[in-house]
C-alpha cells in the first residue's frame, strides 16, 4: 500500500522498472531514498540519469504534502524492509520511555541538563549506573534513526514557517564544515534533507517595509511570499506569473492587509537576492521529538536586475526554537556562542546581502535631510540643499521614465518645487543670472509634468470614486478609467519627450552649473554671507506671517481662489520648514510641521475637490463629444460631482477647525521663538 | 479561529487519529493549528513524541485566568502545536464542577488563542459528560468518526437526542464513516443507505486500514510515512470535504495548495 510502481516515475519505463527492482530497488520511495552513487552504479544510469530520475522519483513522493525523504548520505532503502524493523523497535523504545524508570535516564549526552539533573537527584542514587547500556541503545537508535530518517515534515523552506522563524537566534559562522561537525558530535540530532533556495527580497524604492522594520521576500519554486515584522510572521502563496509589483496584485489575506497601508501606491522591486544551499538537522530528545532545529546557510548575494553580480555572504546557523522547549535551546545557544565561539549574526540576512552587494539600506528618501551649521553661510548651505534636490531629482529619472509607479514623478516635481521655492523664497543668496533663468524653468518642468500628475491622482483615486457611487452607478465609471488611462498614455508620452529634450537637458546643465561653480570669497548678494540660521529664520517667519494673515481673514463665505492662495503660501512656509529643519530642535520643528500639514492636507483636498469636479466636468464633455460615453456614465459622473460637491462643502467647514488647530496660542509661540527670537540672537 | 472538536461517544472509532491527521493537513494548508488533547489516555500527545503532563493538572488549567500558553508545545511539523493531555484529565468533570458555569469553561479559555491560531481540534475522550459538554459550548463543528455498525449507530442517535434536549441542536455535528471494511456486508450496507440516516453524513469514508495503526509505532500523522496509502489520501479527501463545508479558508490556501487525488477521493474504494 506504501508503494507505488516505478513505472510512474518518469524516465522510467518496464524495462528500466525491471533493472531497478533487479538490483534491490522495488518502490518509487526506494528510488527516492536512493543514493545517487548507487544509483549511478545501475546499468543504464550515468550521473546525469541518476539525479535525473531520482529528483523524479522524489517529486512524485513529495508530491502535495508528503515529505522530502531523501536523507543525505548513503541511505538504505526503506518503505520495504526498514520499517518494521525500525518500528519494533521505536515501539520498545517508547514504551520504555514512558516509563518511569526511563526519566532520569539521561545519557552523556543529556548530563549538563539542568532540569533532569534535578530530576535525577530526586531519585535513587542507584539509578546512576543503571542507565550506562541505556547510552549506547540510545545512540544506536540515533544512528538507526540518522540513517532511515523518519520521514520529516517538509519544513524549511518550502512552506510559511510562521511560529519560530521570527524568534530564530542566528549565528554567524565562519567555518561552517567544523561547527556542524561539532554540532552532530554534541547533540542527538537526525539530519534532514538539504535544501536549495532563493530568497529575493523586494522593497519600495523609497525603502517604506525596511523603514518600518519589516522584510518581505518571496522564496522558493512554491513561491511563498513572507512578511517578517518583529515577531509576526505573515506568509501568502502567489499565483504563478510575474512577481507582485503593487499591493493590489497580492492575494488577499492578513499579509496583504499588513503590506498594503505601508506600501500604498508604491511598486515593490526585487532589491537583492539570496542564494542559499542549507543543510539541516533536528535535535531530539530521548522520544525523537524534534526540540530543536539547527539550520546552517550557506549564502551568496546576488545583485538586482541592472547590476547582476554575486558575491559570497558569510555563512549563517540559525537556531530556530520549537515551541515549549525552551531550555533545549538555550542549551544550543549557549553552545553555539560559549565552546563554537559564534558571533551573533549583526543584522538580518538583508542587511548582510546588501552590504555583500555594496549596496545601502534607505538610500532613497524624498526627504532633504543635511547636517546644516547654524553660523554657516547662507550660500553654502542653500548650495548644498540644492545639490542634494539635484539629486533627488536625478535619481527619480529613470523610475519616471520607465513609468514603475506614480511616485517617481510625484518626488520629481516636488525636488523641483522644493529647488524653485528656495530659489524664489531666499532671494539674494545666490549670482541673480542663473538663479532666475533656472527658475524659469523649473516653472517649466512642473507645468510639463503637471498633467501626468494630475491624471495619476485621478487613477489612484479612482477607487474611492467607484466606492462613493453605488455599485451599479460605480461600473459606469469604467469608461472614465478608460479614458483616463488613454489620456495618461498621451500626456507620459509627451512627459518621456520632454525628459529627452534639449530643454530638460539644458536645464540639468544650468543646474548643474549652478551646482559645480565655486562661492566667490567675497559675494556681492546681500544675503550671502549672513549666517544661514539667520536667514533661514527671517524667510520662515516672512512665510509664516503670510499664512497667518491671509489665514485669519479667510471666512465660511471667502472666494475659493483665496482658499488656493493660502495654500500656495502653506506649501512654501512647509518647504522652508523641511529644508532647513537641521537648523533648529528637531521635535520643535517637527511638531510645527505636523499642525501645518494637517492644514495643508484640510486645504489640499478643498482645491483637489474644486478641481476635479471642473475636470470632471470638462472630461464629460469632451468624452461625449467623442462618443467616449454613453449617458449611463455621464449620468454616474454627474453623480460623481454632486458628491465631491458635498465633500468640498465638507472641507470648507472644517477650514476654521483646522486652521485654529494649527495656530494655536502655543504653535504661534513657538514660531515667534524659533523664527524671530532665536533668529535676532543669532544675528 | 475555527474550533473542531472529534468526539464520540463510543471509544476506538479513530478520533485521535482523526486529529492527528487532520489537524497535519490543515497545518500543511498554511494554517496556524493547535490540538488540545483532552483524552487523559493521551493518544495524541503520544503520537507527537510529546510528555502527556500539564503542571498542576486540569485543575489548574480552569482555576487559572486563562493563559495557555506555557503549557503549549510546538511538534515536529511546521505551524502544528500540542497542548498536551494530563492523566489528571480523568478528574476533569470534577475540576469543572468546581467553576462557574462549567459548559463555558473551555470556550473562556480558547479566547486568548484565537489571535495565535487559525484552526484548533480538540481531541476529546470518549463518553459524554460535563467535559463534553463544555468542548460543546467551544466547538463550532464535532467531527464524529462512526464504525459503520448499529451500536455505533445508537451512539449517534443519543447524541443527537443528547444536544436537543439539550439547547444545542445549532451546534454543527458532522459525522462520518471511519474504519470501513467493505468486505462486511453491514459495513457496506449501512455505508451505501447513509441518506436513510438522520444525520447529514459527510460522503468521505476512512477505511480500515493498518496503517492508521501504524501511526502508534511510528508516532507521526499518517501522511509522513505513508503519503499515498489510500487512508492517507481518504484524509485528504475528508480535510477537503470538511474545510468546503465549514468555509475554512487559510492564507495561501486559494492561491493553489497542491491538491492532489482529486479522483479517488469521489469514488468508492475497490472492495478489497
Amino acid at each position: 500500500m506504501d508503494s507505488t510502481p516505478l513505472t510512474k516515475v518518469a524516465g522510467v519505463g518496464p524495462g528500466t522498472a525491471a533493472v531497478l527492482t533487479r538490483h534491490g530497488i522495488t518502490t518509487v520511495e526506494a528510488l527516492a531514498a536512493v543514493s545517487l552513487a548507487r544509483l549511478a552504479a545501475v546499468p543504464g544510469f550515468g550521473p546525469i540519469r541518476a539525479r535525473r530520475v531520482r529528483d523524479a522519483a522524489a517529486a512524485l513522493v513529495c508530491q502535495g504534502p508528503k515529505a522530502p525523504p531523501a536523507p543525505t548520505g548513503s541511505a538504505p532503502l526503506e518503505g520495504t524492509t526498514a520499517p518494521p524493523r525500525k518500528a519494533r523497535k521505536a515501539g520498545k523504545s517508547t514504551a520504555e520511555g514512558l516509563g518511569r524508570e526511563a526519566k532520569p535516564g539521561a545519557g552523556g549526552k543529556s548530563k549538563k541538563d539542568k532540569a533532569k539533573g534535578k530530576d535525577k537527584a530526586k531519585k535513587k542514587g542507584t539509578k546512576a549506573r543503571k542507565h550506562e547500556p541505556k547510552v549506547r541503545k540510545a545512540k544506536k537508535d540515533r544512528k538507526s534513526t540518522g540513517k532511515t530518517g523518519r520521514p520529516s515534515h517538509p519544513s524549511t523552506p518550502e512552506r510559511p514557517t510562521r511560529s519560530m522563524e521570527g524568534s530564530a537566534k542566528t549565528f554567524t559562522a565562519d567555518a561552517p564544515a567544523s561547527v556542524w561537525q561539532a554540532l552532530q558530535e554534541r547533540f542527538r540530532c537526525v539530519r534532514e534533507p538539504g535544501q536549495r533556495v532563493r530568497r529575493t527580497y523586494l522593497d519600495t524604492f523609497d525603502w517604506r517595509l525596511h523603514r518600518r522594520g519589516a522584510t518581505v521576500w518571496e522564496e522558493g519554486k512554491e513561491r511563498w511570499l513572507r512578511c517578517a515584522s518583529g515577531k509576526r510572521l505573515l506568509g501568502c502563496r502567489l499565483a504563478a506569473g510575474p512577481p507582485p509589483a503593487f499591493a493590489w496584485d497580492l492575494p488577499d489575506g492578513p499579509l496583504r492587509r499588513w503590506v498594503a497601508p505601508v506600501i500604498e501606491m508604491r511598486r515593490l522591486s526585487p532589491v537583492v537576492t539570496v542564494d542559499v544551499r542549507s543543510q539541516a538537522l533536528r535535535i531530539v530528545d530521548r522520544q525523537e521529538k524534534t526540540v530543536v532545529r539547527v539550520v546552517l546557510e550557506r549564502r551568496s548575494a546576488i545583485g538586482p536586475r541592472g547590476r547582476a553580480i554575486r558575491r559570497k555572504m558569510a555563512s549563517a546557523l540559525r537556531i530556530v526554537p520549537v515551541k515549549g522547549y525552551g531550555g533545549a535551546v538555550a542549551k544550543v545557544v549557549a553552545f553555539a556562542a560559549g565552546e563554537l565561539g559564534l558571533q551573533p549574526a549583526d543584522g538580518t540576512e538583508l542587511d548582510v546581502a546588501l552590504a555583500a552587494i555594496g549596496r545601502q539600506p534607505r538610500d532613497y528618501r524624498s526627504k532633504i535631510d543635511l547636517p546644516l551649521v547654524s553660523g554657516g553661510r547662507t550660500d553654502h548651505a542653500v548650495k548644498e540643499i540644492l545639490g542634494a534636490l539635484l539629486a533627488t531629482l536625478r535619481r527619480n529619472e529613470d523610475g519616471v521614465r520607465r513609468d514603475l509607479d506614480s511616485e517617481y514623478l510625484h518626488d520629481l516635481r516636488v525636488a523641483s518645487r522644493r529647488a524653485r521655492a528656495l530659489l524664489t523664497q531666499v532671494k539674494e543668496v545666490l549670482p541673480e543670472e542663473g538663479a532666475t533663468l533656472l527658475c524659469k524653468e523649473l516653472a517649466w518642468l512642473g507645468k510639463v509634468t503637471g498633467p501626468t500628475r494630475d491624471l495619476d491622482v485621478y487613477l489612484l483615486t479612482m477607487p474611492a470614486y467607484r466606492e462613493s457611487l453605488p455599485a451599479t452607478a460605480a461600473t459606469d465609471l469604467e469608461p472614465l478609467a478608460e479614458f483616463l488611462y488613454d489620456r495618461r498614455r498621451q500626456e507620459r508620452a509627451e512627459l518621456v519627450a520632454a525628459l529627452d529634450g534639449r530643454r530638460y537637458r539644458d536645464l540639468l546643465r544650468r543646474w548643474k552649473r549652478l551646482d559645480d561653480a565655486p562661492l566667490p570669497e567675497a559675494s556681492p548678494m546681500a544675503n550671502a554671507q549672513r549666517p544661514v540660521a539667520t536667514v533661514a529664520s527671517e524667510h520662515i517667519w516672512r512665510a509664516y506671517r503670510r499664512v497667518w494673515r491671509r489665514g485669519r481673514r479667510i471666512e465660511p463665505d471667502t472666494p475659493a481662489a483665496l482658499l488656493h492662495r493660502l495654500r500656495i503660501e502653506c506649501k512654501k512656509l512647509r518647504y522652508l520648514l523641511e529644508l532647513f529643519r537641521n537648523l533648529y530642535d528637531p521635535e520643535e520643528v517637527g511638531g510645527l510641521i505636523k499642525a501645518l500639514k494637517q492644514l495643508q492636507d484640510n486645504l489640499g483636498s478643498f482645491n483637489d475637490l474644486e478641481v476635479q469636479q471642473h475636470h470632471l466636468r470638462e472630461m464629460a464633455a469632451q468624452m461625449a463629444t467623442a462618443g467616449a460615453a454613453q449617458p449611463p456614465t455621464l449620468m454616474a459622473m454627474g453623480r460623481l460631482v454632486d458628491q465631491l460637491e458635498l465633500r468640498q462643502a465638507e472641507e470648507r467647514r472644517r477650514f476654521a477647525d483646522c486652521f485654529a488647530r494649527f495656530s494655536t496660542r502655543e504653535n504661534r509661540r513657538r514660531f515667534r521663538r524659533l523664527f524671530r527670537e532665536q533668529g535676532r540672537a543669532v544675528a | 479561529m475555527k474550533v473542531f472538536a472529534t468526539y464520540n461517544i463510543k471509544g476506538g472509532v479513530g478520533k485521535t487519529a482523526t486529529a492527528v491527521n487532520l489537524a497535519y493537513l490543515s497545518s500543511l494548508d498554511g494554517a496556524r493549528t493547535l490540538i488540545w488533547d483532552l483524552d487523559p489516555q493521551g493518544a495524541a500527545t503520544f503520537y507527537f513524541r510529546i510528555k502527556a503532563k500539564i503542571k498542576g493538572g486540569a485543575r489548574r488549567l480552569f482555576r487559572g485566568k486563562g493563559d495557555l500558553d506555557p503549557f503549549i508545545k510546538g511538534t515536529d511539523f511546521d505551524g502544528l502545536d500540542l497542548l498536551p493531555a494530563d492523566f489528571s484529565y480523568r478528574h476533569m468533570d470534577l475540576a469543572l464542577g468546581d467553576t462557574k458555569k462549567p459548559g463555558k469553561q473551555l470556550a473562556r479559555l480558547l479566547r486568548p488563542l484565537a489571535v495565535e491560531y487559525d484552526i484548533l481540534f480538540f481531541d476529546c475522550a470518549p463518553s459524554i459528560s460535563l467535559a463534553s459538554e463544555s468542548v460543546f459550548g467551544a466547538a463550532d463543528t464535532l467531527l464524529v468518526p462512526t464504525i459503520p455498525t448499529t451500536l455505533s449507530l445508537r451512539t449517534l442517535d443519543q447524541l443527537r437526542r443528547y444536544l436537543h434536549k439539550r439547547g444545542m441542536a445549532d451546534l454543527q455535528v458532522l459525522p462520518f464513516f471511519c474504519m470501513v471494511d467493505r468486505r462486511k456486508g453491514l459495513h457496506r450496507d449501512i455505508c451505501d443507505s447513509r441518506e436513510m440516516h438522520p444525520f447529514d453524513f459527510l460522503t468521505t469514508e476512512i477505511p480500515y486500514s493498518s496503517l492508521v495503526e501504524q501511526m502508534g509505532t511510528r508516532r507521526a500523522p499518517l501522511a509522513t510515512f505513508a503519503h499515498l496509502s489510500r487512508a492517507a489520501v481518504a484524509y485528504r479527501a475528508l480535510w477537503r470535504e470538511v474545510r468546503e463545508r465549514q468555509g475554512v479558508t487559510v492564507p495561501g490556501y486559494d492561491q493553489g495548495a497542491t491538491v492532489i487525488d482529486e479522483k479517488v477521493s469521489h469514488e468508492r474504494p475497490a472492495h478489497n
